[in-house]
């Protein structure tokens, strides 16, 4: 849902941020035909323009190789020298200063050095294997629905008989029957004087946590 | 010491074990029977952009239609859906509804012309070229399903009787299968058969049928499968189209699903319900070719082919589930999760899954192809694309797992997939009427079934649609409203020894669409 709604507003800003060259005449619609772009009157201006910018670098550049080809020292020091690997760690490390901080084998006495983090997080024994499925059950053929309802579903099985659990009580089992209008059948409360073996009624004992079973 | 120990061996076994609930076909089905979304426009028509081109849809569908492309489009579609499923089991009927907000085709497409002249020839070929980037929702999975029905024939209890019935030995029926089978045998929803002796073990459900057992499945299903696409389209003397789309699927899936019974009486008779919640996400990504053409005999006339390959996607799993039983005065209400037997944490699978391959063919009549607006009178369209829902598989990651009992089931599994499933025709048609600025559309589409009789009865999803656009001063607005009537089968459960009653379901969905649309 959040993608959702970070996408609608990105792609309305991004709709709203546009403009069209469509403005005046007919819109085009390219299911039916596609007209060439209008070649607009700005974005030859615009091209004249970019060549401009280059031409000024351009300038720039060959004036100063002009410079250093007359006098090399004089012009030394206007070279951008940090631009290159002279200092770094790249092909040419080998010429690196020895007291270049940034080298690997006074790493121990430098403050700014910082040794990559070994650390190693917890592995989780977690339980890496397919749901299963019993394929076998695909072999049963889908049953005739009206045949079973003819056959079976008499409520006249439903009849309360012996003692009865406490309909009241909120559990699964009586809100699953209240669906389906059984709860009030009898009307009794048998249940409720009941006592399960832990000393609750059944049908409104908490659900306790059940240990794996021993044999 | 001991628990650590017993986690330790409960995890060999699970290793070498299997559990009652499951990777199934049905799994399969959920990434390749979909109702893909599309501009309001495309959608508006049925679906249908394997001949016509010209809209951002097609990247999706046949991306030589973005060869019709010499100018450019950013487009927008919010959507707005709401489905609504009726359900009908052993005699009962159910309703429930989810709504949701989404998006259908987003992105922008930029072309351009362009002449080319080759050695020994004097015409020069008059040639477009256009890139496309999109975004589209492929699959929404957002539903509620409930179905309630009263059952005098099985119990949910008994899948897993069918699966332990055979081992002797209860420890492992109440270590070896944490997700269905073990946590039922140690909440007693099945127990063991009195005067078993060690190693000669019988197992017994307490949930009887034959007295009646009121079941209820609910099941909440969130996510969807997003498709973020790059092609490219061209075009040769405005009379052959071609273009490719290459395109990166990625997939949420979230599923709980909530299966109680309940004894149908009042009598206290040593069992009161039993309820299994299972929780599956599914997270993954993958990839995607589609290629196509379009060609234009005649003027008005258009013919598409394009071919999906399947998309090769690597899913992970995450999984749990927990069983509570209630048995009144015998235990009591007892509960159990299968974190228990899995050191806390959901279970865990990553898996490569493979989804069907899909040929699409096409025709469409376009009236007045020609740049005066005034003269575009509309067109007709229609679709018809084969999927073979059989050619969808599961393939073992062997850096995960790579055990033999593990490719042996997913073997079994795609056999159960080409047993289950068949190949089916979806037709998509819809036409428009166009008046300078204004569109008026129809659409229908029908997407066939996908089961063999022998696994569900028929299912089938059909969809109608209608719309409006407008286009003007470089802008373009559609509005559509599709409603969507389908037909499913869906299964709690399923058993070896008897045949079960699935849940009839009827789908009804309304999706409005609106797509803005800008030209540059």
């Amino acid at each position: 849902m959040k993608t959702t709604r970070l996408l609608s507003i990105l792609s309305v800003l991004l709709l709203a941020s546009c403009s069209t060259s469509y403005k005046t005449g007919q819109t085009p619609d390219d299911v039916y035909f596609s007209p060439p772009r209008p070649e607009a009157e700005y974005v030859r201006v615009q091209r004249d323009e970019t060549r401009r910018v280059r031409f000024y670098q351009e300038d720039e550049e060959d004036r100063f190789l002009r410079m250093r080809v007359r006098n090399r020292n004089r012009w030394d020091d206007l070279d951008d020298w940090y631009s290159f690997e002279r200092w770094s760690m790249g092909y040419n490390q080998f010429f690196t200063p020895a007291l270049n901080p940034f080298m690997s084998w006074n790493y121990f006495y430098n403050p700014y050095f910082a040794p990559l983090a070994w650390t190693q997080t917890p592995v989780k024994n977690i339980f890496m294997g397919p749901r299963i499925y019993n394929l076998g059950s695909y072999q049963q053929g889908p049953v005739n629905i009206k045949m079973i309802q003819q056959n079976t579903g008499t409520r006249s099985s439903y009849v309360p008989f012996g003692t009865q659990r406490n309909s009241g009580a909120s559990t699964r089992g009586n809100a699953l029957r209240e669906a389906f209008g059984v709860s009030d059948r009898g009307g009794s409360n048998g249940g409720g004087s009941t006592v399960s073996p832990a000393g609750n009624t059944s049908s409104s004992s908490p659900a306790s946590s059940a240990p794996v079973r021993r044999f | 010491m001991f628990k650590e120990t017993f986690l330790l061996l409960s995890l060999c076994f699970l290793l070498l074990s299997s559990a009652t609930w499951g990777q199934e076909p049905d799994d399969a089905l959920r990434f390749a029977w979909t109702q893909p979304n599309g501009t309001a426009r495309q959608q508006a028509i049925g679906g249908a952009m394997a001949s016509l081109g010209g809209d951002l849809s097609a990247l999706f569908v046949n991306p030589a239609g973005l060869g019709f492309y010499k100018t450019g489009d950013l487009v927008l579609s919010p959507s707005f859906q709401r489905k609504r499923i009726k359900s009908s089991y052993l005699g009962r009927t159910e309703t429930d509804q989810r709504n949701t907000i989404g998006f259908g085709t987003l992105g922008v497409v930029t072309g351009t012309q362009f002449y080319e002249q080759h050695l020994g020839k004097k015409e020069q070929q008059k040639r477009t070229g256009a890139f496309a980037i999109g975004l589209n929702q492929i699959a929404n999975f957002n539903t509620n399903l409930l179905y309630r029905g009263l059952n005098t024939r099985h119990s949910y209890s008994q899948r897993f009787l069918e699966e332990v019935g055979s081992i002797g030995d209860a420890n492992q029926v109440a270590q070896n299968f944490p997700f269905g089978s073990s946590l039922a045998f140690n909440t007693y929803w099945i127990d063991t058969v009195g005067g078993g002796s060690s190693g000669n073990y019988q197992y017994k459900t307490r949930a009887t049928a034959s007295t009646g057992l009121l079941q209820e499945n609910r099941v909440k299903s969130r996510g969807s499968v997003n498709e973020l696409a790059l092609g490219y389209g061209g075009s040769v003397n405005d009379k052959l189209y071609f273009g490719f789309t290459l395109g990166f699927p990625f997939i949420f899936y979230d599923r709980t699903s909530t299966f109680t019974e309940a004894d149908a009486t009042q009598n206290l008779n040593n069992f009161d319900y039993a309820t299994i919640e299972q929780r599956l996400e599914t997270n993954g990504n993958g990839l995607n070719l589609k290629a196509g053409v379009i060609y234009r005999p005649a003027p008005f006339w258009r013919f598409g082919f394009s071919v999906h390959s399947p998309s090769w996607l690597r899913l992970t799993d995450h999984y749990a589930a927990s069983v509570t039983t209630d048995t009144e005065n015998y235990k009591g209400v007892q509960t159990q999760s299968s974190t228990l037997f899995t050191n806390g944490e959901d279970a865990q699978f990553s898996y490569f899954h493979l989804t069907p391959y899909r040929i699409m063919v096409s025709g469409s009549y376009v009236i007045n192809e020609t740049e005066d607006v005034t003269r575009q009178k509309g067109f007709l369209t229609a679709d018809l694309e084969y999927v073979n829902y059989k050619a969808s598989s599961f393939r073992v990651d062997p850096s995960i797992n790579n055990n033999e009992s593990t490719r042996q089931y997913f073997k079994e599994l795609n056999t159960a997939i080409d047993n289950s499933f068949r190949s089916a025709f979806n037709l998509r048609l819809g036409g428009e009427l166009k008046f300078t600025t204004l569109m008026t559309r129809l659409g229908f589409a029908w997407l066939g079934n996908p089961y063999q009789s022998s696994y569900a009865p028929a299912g089938h999803l059909m969809q109608l649609s209608g719309g409006l656009g407008y286009r003007h001063k470089g802008q373009f607005f559609d509005l559509t409203y599709v409603h969507t009537l389908g037909k499913d089968i869906h299964y709690s459960y399923r058993l070896t020894q008897q045949a079960v009653e699935g849940a009839s379901l009827i789908g009804r969905g309304s999706r409005i669409l609106l797509t803005i649309g800008q030209k540059f």
